[in-house]
């Protein structure tokens, strides 16, 4: 199997390479070698790009500063540039050899900070922000891009939703801050905002190629996010593709990797022999059978026999996947550009799930005369996931229903078929639960998303005068999302030949225009920016489904054979925002730094007198370093800095403050047919903006030229007027209105921290590490009431409470005892008159803890030995609740379902227990992982005329993983982030453990 | 180098003239409309949406949550498990009331929203006095089930239009009464005696209301009244007994005759009925093909020992119909019970051409003109402290479509036997409601309201309740100021 795959995708990635390669050969002009050397010091410079002068071909010089470069004649011009060179350019002639010595540029060395409307010098950015670059983002073979942020950004937590292939992921950035606002960062794709939906839901990021990105700038403070106003609240993940180079010349990348995956931890669930053992104690004792129900039940259980199961066995397997990328770049005076594919097809550790996506990318920047730069960015993706019915909580989908709900309840004594060849039922006795499907069977159920996006910008950047410039660019967004399902007629709990098809499409058009006056008066930097934006979301909700078909093959595909046909549902929003920002820059002897941004945004979703908020913050740094008294140390950087400003959040439904008439159906008055009618909305005329005040403290410091380096923040973040679906009494004939409800405070301390420990021509030595910590309370609720999670359909078994003086969305449940006398007992917390009534009920449910990390850390290592690179990355989170529904459900004392082998500790008797959801089974789901360790190996290529360079590497992830929490994997989250509900495990997609080979080849 | 610049500024100007306009952020929905007023266009449409909360099926509605926890209360039906509510103390709160308790106010609201809009509206008379009778009729038949479960309930009868006033106190149980009873009085005579809209209540289905709730009350000469006025006018309103029992529970009928109000499901996906899947048979596959639900929950089934059930004649074609053991499982006959608690399961609902659990087109029979026969036969021999002639031929009727018979002929093998005492007359006719309601929801507010639980439930080997009425849950305790904490 495994040599199977490891032949198939060398096959593969030889013939990409081998095609590559041919096409290279068509290029035979004369060659120009020589060697790259640093002017002050006369070291060899390697990595410096030397490119043929109009052209796209050029090569970059290798470890010793060598290169070599096929030229097309002797009047050809060759370009030198190095990062913090001086260019230089030299006339070939007739020399074959040419030499050449390059300048430091003491004003490139500097990293930029990519902002909102522009970017800035690191070292003269005044706010808060983390920051992944390309290489950290792919240094794990990552299908998504919040895949490669895990653990690398303080402040940033990034948790997956489960283990599946393209599951979502979500994003906090300094906590949370909504109830119903959304908590999700806006995401900002090479300057255009795009959206901060729930990312889980949709997974809008998956059809990014991580491979595409040049840096994600995570900013945290309000002065790097108020300039995006309305949707900064919870941050801003600004996303910077690739783009090409004059200096790259044409440079073809070749990626590719093979990764294979295997479930990481399982459940240790009963053999059929256990069962049987656990049943016949439990019969023998059962205080509800009398003695001909005992024997009857006995005889029951032998006759059925015992098959001897291991579902896990039957559904899990060994998950291939490769990612193959293709890129070329390259550029000239007036043109560059960066082309892009990429084929990724992750299979999943459960049989017929997997991830597959395939994308194309054109960066190109086009100098159309003196003034003027045309900059257009197109991509286009196709992702597509093949799920194993998660539970969503619901009775329709509830554990037993779903994929790994099916797998641990499913009884080990029947077999996978029956006699006839058929999936077999798994409630084989009188006494065993309903509602639950064969897993093997449950395979077989089409459940798939496919999202299709195309993202264009096209951005004019005209040079007005000396000083001033003008962006004006327009963007399109299109995604459409697919979720199909069908489950075939065997499937009878899950529903026999139901069809489904929703299409989801969204228009998302963005039209904006500013300027930007930039001025130098003496040691006065002046950098002004102003612009307007209109921006207009369209969406389609399209839901079709019917039941009973002709044959099961049709799948989902032609709903019109469906026998009886579900009312097709179609529903249309439309929103939009209109913006106006603008910032002030002042930045006095590169010593003191100000920044002033500003925002207006006007929004269609609140009434006539709400639909306008402003937003605004000031920052301000001071470069302690670049005074004389430490010029001339080695600190080469020390930085002090404050902001302080306010963002919001404006993430609600459309049309909530209009008095609506939403359409229902009923067969009443319509006897057997259909009826059409109106029911009236509850509006609230008086909603407004949620908005973020959030103060920042930074220090940065730098030593040795940055080989140690470390980053202090600290911070509290105060969000008012919480949008907030507020529940009614629902006698008042309405559950819940939206509202501006409450106070959030989030206070936290950031740390990010590095040292270059060794750095010498054999060894290199770095390490990073980043720690942050967020103290999250409810400072406020409406009249001081209590929110409650959880709906009238609600089988996740998860409540969570919003209370003054709490941490947002805390774990309510009774509070489990102990065992005494074989019975659980639960604490009398309270009563109908608030005190303790000797009846365990409702009432005397209490905080019993929350999802929310105490603290969150991450470190990477970097070790060079001469060609050999080791890098490991390590991540974890402390002191966070997970509410294990899966356990809680294994344990049941009853004889419904399968069990855990130690059912017994959790309730020593049979039957006649009394028993009340707890906080039993809310685990700790604190975690220390090594999500990555790579040993790459750089093979030298000077012989190799056509190479640049040639990377292979042997990785693995989650190899290592400490934690106490007993479910598949402690990176859980079965809600998505606008759920009031956090924290669950609802029977989650199990992790994978991954072991990759793949290698790195550029031309 | 200049027009550039021109073009720009004329282009930026455009984009901030745009913005300026207020029109562009205006909000005007796409797929919902704005309701503003009621007019003679969408009136029948905001009458329909007061009704579509009670026949809601996805998602544990009322109809199978409410009556699957009635019929758990019962002394002749048992729990999957063994249990009945009774062994839970009755504290219907953890089998979730909180799902009714939603859809039913939510009929409430709009039915007040709908009263409140007819105030200030111009339409025509006619049609204003229609929908009000609707409105009115709905709110109370919403009370009227409400006030026997929980008994003091938050009585709303304007309609909640600001979020920050949504308190409401618990009414006393003789108000709710004399509320709901006066509101179907005005009813009666605003509804028309026919509808063409099967679904919609009728005048006569206000009286037969009307008469239930009296007896409820104890008001034995004013049910007695009420029913007979549907009695002695059954052709005006359409009135008769079906010949054949079972038809009176199609899966697949508009309606029927014998139909005087029920709540209409259709065999549509998600707007059908889940009852005849919540007492389906478990087992693999019965249900199905046995012809009754696409797959069975089987929440429990009816034990023979009980006093109801002991002495039913298998000749009853109610018996036949209403339980069940056995059904034909390809070609075999073959035991379904999936528990050793009882011995039949109900089988009142069934729907062979269901394709989903959400799609039984059965409706829920509020009131049949057995009602009416029963609640006269009733009302009459307790007004009257002896049964007359019309309250023995009103039972008799009964008693002879069960037996397949012509109903207006009589036959002393299945007639009450002549010259009961009013007691045992009574008696018989609370038997013959047990036969003829298994599985409707009535019997357990039948052993309340006439105290019969006391002796019941002990017979069938359940503890007294501790407990007449079912708590309010907890979303309406913890979210309205005006009661709870």
């Amino acid at each position: 199997m495994l040599k199977n795959e490891i032949n198939k995708w060398m096959k593969l990635s030889f013939i990409a390479v081998f095609m590559i390669m041919s096409a290279l050969g068509y290029a035979q002009e004369r060659t120009v070698t020589g060697t790259v050397v640093s002017s002050p010091d006369g070291q060899s410079i390697p990595g410096a790009n030397v490119v043929e002068k109009g052209t796209s071909n050029g090569a970059a010089t290798d470890f010793d500063g060598n290169y070599s470069l096929k030229i097309s004649g002797d009047d050809a011009t060759l370009i030198f540039s190095y990062l913090g060179y001086v260019t230089k350019e030299v006339n070939v002639s007739v020399q074959t050899t040419i030499n050449v010595s390059l300048e430091e540029d003491v004003n490139a060395l500097e990293e930029v900070v990519v902002t909102g409307y522009g970017s800035v010098k690191r070292n003269e950015f005044v706010g808060a922000t983390s920051v992944v670059k390309a290489a950290g983002l792919v240094a794990a073979p990552v299908t998504s891009i919040e895949q490669g942020m895990r653990g690398q950004l303080a402040g940033v937590q990034v948790t997956q939703s489960s283990g599946q292939p393209g599951a979502g992921i979500s994003v906090r950035v300094r906590g949370l801050s909504s109830f119903a606002g959304g908590n999700e960062p806006l995401y900002v794709i090479d300057g255009i905002p795009l959206f901060n939906d729930d990312v889980r839901g949709l997974n809008g990021l998956s059809s990014l190629n991580p491979n595409d990105i040049e840096s994600i700038e995570v900013l945290k403070d309000a002065s790097s996010t108020s300039i995006y106003g309305s949707r900064a609240a919870n941050g801003v993940v600004q996303i910077t593709t690739k783009g090409g180079r004059a200096s790259d010349g044409g440079k073809i990348t070749f990626n590719t990797f093979l990764a294979a995956q295997q479930v990481r931890n399982r459940y240790p669930l009963m053999n059929g022999a256990q069962y049987i053992d656990y049943a016949t104690e439990y019969i023998n004792n059962a205080v509800n059978f009398n003695a001909d129900q005992k024997a009857a039940a006995l005889s029951e259980l032998s006759s059925v026999g015992n098959a001897n199961t291991d579902w896990q066995d039957e559904v899990f397997q060994t998950g291939f996947m490769q990612s193959y990328n293709l890129s070329f770049s390259g550029g000239s005076q007036t043109s560059n550009y960066f082309v892009s594919a990429n084929l990724t097809d992750q299979g999943g550790v459960v049989k017929d799930t997997d991830f597959k996506r395939i994308s194309l990318r054109s960066n190109l920047n086009n100098k159309l005369n003196d003034y003027m730069t045309l900059n257009t960015r197109i991509s286009l993706a196709q992702s597509t996931s093949n799920g194993f019915l998660a539970s969503n909580g619901t009775n329709t989908r509830n554990l037993g229903k779903s994929g790994v709900g099916s797998v641990i309840k499913a009884l080990p004594t029947v077999p996978v078929y029956d006699a006839d060849g058929n999936f077999s039922g798994v409630a084989p006795y009188t006494f065993s639960g309903g509602d639950v499907e064969n897993p093997v069977g449950i395979l077989q159920a089409l459940d798939r998303n496919r999202l299709n996006r195309a993202q264009g910008v096209l951005s004019l950047n005209t040079k007005l005068a000396k000083n001033l410039t003008n962006v004006t660019r327009a963007s399109v967004d299109y995604l459409e999302r697919k979720g199909d399902f069908y489950s075939p007629s065997f499937l009878t709990e899950l529903g026999s030949q139901v069809a489904q098809l929703r299409v989801f499409k969204s228009t998302n058009t963005l039209l904006e225009s500013f300027f930007n006056y930039k001025k130098e008066f003496g040691a006065l930097e002046v950098d002004i920016l102003g612009g307007a934006s209109i921006n207009d979301i369209a969406t389609e909700d399209i839901f079709l489904s019917g039941t009973g078909f002709p044959d099961d093959i049709l799948q989902n595909n032609a709903i019109q054979a469906a026998a009886t046909s579900a009312i097709p549902e179609t529903f249309l929003t439309e929103t939009s925002l209109a913006s106006f920002f603008t910032r002030v820059r002042l930045n006095y002897n590169k010593k003191y730094l100000i920044s002033l941004d500003a925002r207006t945004d006007g929004s269609s979703v609140f009434s006539a007198g709400n639909k306008w908020a402003e937003f605004g913050a000031i920052g301000a740094a001071w470069r302690i370093s670049q005074e004389d008294f430490l010029k001339d140390s080695r600190v080469n950087e020390l930085k002090l800095r404050f902001s302080t400003g306010s963002t919001g959040n404006q993430a609600i439904q459309p049309y909530q403050s209009l008095l609506l008439g939403s359409i229902v159906l009923t067969g009443q008055t319509a006897g057997s047919g259909i009826s059409v009618g109106l029911a009236p909305n509850l509006p609230n005329p008086n909603i407004t903006w949620e908005t973020t005040t959030q103060t920042n403290f930074g220090l940065d410091f730098g030593f040795d030229q940055n080989k140690y380096r470390v980053s202090f923040d600290l911070y509290k973040k105060t969000t008012d007027d919480l949008l907030a679906q507020v529940q009614l009494p629902p006698s008042s004939g309405f559950a819940s209105i939206i509202d501006n409800v409450g106070k959030v405070e989030n206070t936290g301390f950031e740390i990010q921290a590095g040292m270059d420990l060794v750095n010498s021509d054999d060894w290199d030595f770095a390490i990073d590490a980043q720690f942050s910590i967020n103290d999250n309370v409810v400072v406020q609720t409406k009249n001081g009431e209590d929110i409650l999670s959880g709906g009238s359909n609600d089988a996740s078994r998860t409540t969570t409470i919003v209370r003054e003086g709490e941490s947002l969305f805390s774990f309510y449940e009774i509070k489990f005892t102990g065992m005494v006398d074989g019975q659980p007992t639960y604490e009398d917390f309270s009563g109908p008159d608030g005190v303790p009534d000797g009846i365990i009920d409702g009432l005397d449910r209490q905080i019993v803890g929350n999802s929310l990390p105490d603290f969150s850390y991450g470190f990477n290592t970097n070790l060079r030995y001469k060609n050999f690179n080791l890098v490991t990355n390590w991540q974890g989170v402390s002191g966070n609740g997970i509410q294990n529904t899966v356990l809680r459900d294994l344990t049941l004392p009853n004889l419904e379902f399968n069990k855990l082998i130690n059912t017994r500790d959790f309730y020593p008797a049979s039957d006649e227990i009394v028993r009340f959801n707890s906080d039993r089974f809310i685990e700790d789901g604190s975690y220390l992982r090594m999500a990555n360790i790579k040993l790459g190996y750089n093979i030298n290529v000077e012989k190799v005329k056509f190479l640049d360079a040639l990377n292979v590497y042997a990785s693995g992830q989650n190899l290592i993983t400490i934690t106490e929490y007993s479910g598949f994997d402690p990176e859980v989250n079965s809600f998505s982030g606008n759920d009031l509900r956090q924290g669950s495990d609802l029977g989650a997609y199990p992790t994978a453990k991954t072991f990759t080979l793949g290698f790195n080849l550029s031309f | 180098m200049k027009t550039i610049y021109l073009k720009t500024i004329i282009c930026f100007l455009c984009l901030g003239g745009l913005i300026s306009c207020d029109d562009y952020l205006e909000e005007t929905p796409i797929s919902e409309v704005l309701l503003e007023d009621v007019n003679a266009s969408n009136l029948n449409s905001i009458l329909t949406g007061m009704y579509e909360p009670l026949t809601r099926s996805r998602g544990r509605v009322w109809e199978s949550h409410f009556s699957r926890d009635l019929m758990l209360l019962n002394e002749s039906i048992k729990g999957r498990s063994g249990g009945n509510l009774a062994k839970s103390n009755y504290e219907l709160e953890r089998v979730g009331a909180n799902n009714w308790w939603v859809t039913l106010y939510q009929s409430v609201g709009r039915a007040n929203s709908l009263l409140s809009a007819l105030e200030n509206s111009d339409l025509d008379q006619d049609l204003k006095d229609r929908a009000r009778g609707e409105a009115l009729f709905i709110r109370s038949y919403v009370y009227y089930n409400l006030v026997r479960f929980h008994g003091e309930i938050p009585m709303r009868l304007e309609p909640v239009t600001n979020s920050d006033e949504t308190g409401q106190a618990l009414e006393p149980i003789d108000n709710i009464y004399a509320q709901i009873i006066a509101d179907v009085t005005i009813a009666e005579d605003l509804l028309p005696a026919t509808t063409d809209k099967p679904g919609s209540p009728t005048a006569g289905a206000a009286k037969v209301m009307l008469a239930d709730m009296y007896l409820t009350r104890g008001s034995f000469a004013e049910a007695a009244a009420k029913a007979k006025e549907v009695i002695d006018n059954a052709g005006t309103y359409g009135y008769a007994l079906l010949a054949n029992f079972p038809d009176a529970f199609s899966a697949t009928s508009d309606t029927s005759e014998e139909d005087v109000f029920s709540l209409k499901f259709s065999q549509s996906v998600g707007l059908g009925t889940f009852v005849t899947t919540y007492w389906a048979p478990r087992g693999s596959g019965f249900a199905l093909k046995g012809g009754i639900a696409p797959r069975g929950l089987e929440q429990g089934g009816v034990f023979e020992a009980s006093p109801l059930i002991a002495g039913w004649d298998d000749n009853d074609q109610r018996k036949q119909w209403s339980v069940y053991s056995e059904l034909m499982i390809d070609g075999v006959m073959t035991n379904v019970v999936g528990s050793t608690n009882y011995e039949f399961l109900l089988g009142k609902f069934r729907d062979p051409g269901s394709v989903e659990e959400t799609a039984s087109g059965n409706d829920w029979p509020a009131f049949r003109y057995a009602d009416a026969l029963l609640i006269f036969a009733e009302a009459d021999n307790l007004a009257n402290g002896g049964p007359s002639a019309a309250a023995y031929e009103a039972a008799n009727q009964i008693r002879r479509r069960a037996y397949r018979l012509d109903v207006n002929t009589p036959d002393p093998a299945v007639d009450f036997p002549p010259g009961l005492s009013s007691a045992a007359f009574d008696e018989l006719v609370f038997q013959e409601r047990g036969y003829e309601f298994l599985g409707e929801g009535k019997r357990w507010f039948d052993l309340v309201r006439t105290g019969k639980f006391e002796t019941f439930l002990p017979a069938a080997g359940f503890p007294l309740p501790t407990q007449m009425f079912v708590q309010i849950p907890g979303s309406e305790l913890s979210n309205n100021d005006e009661i709870g904490g």
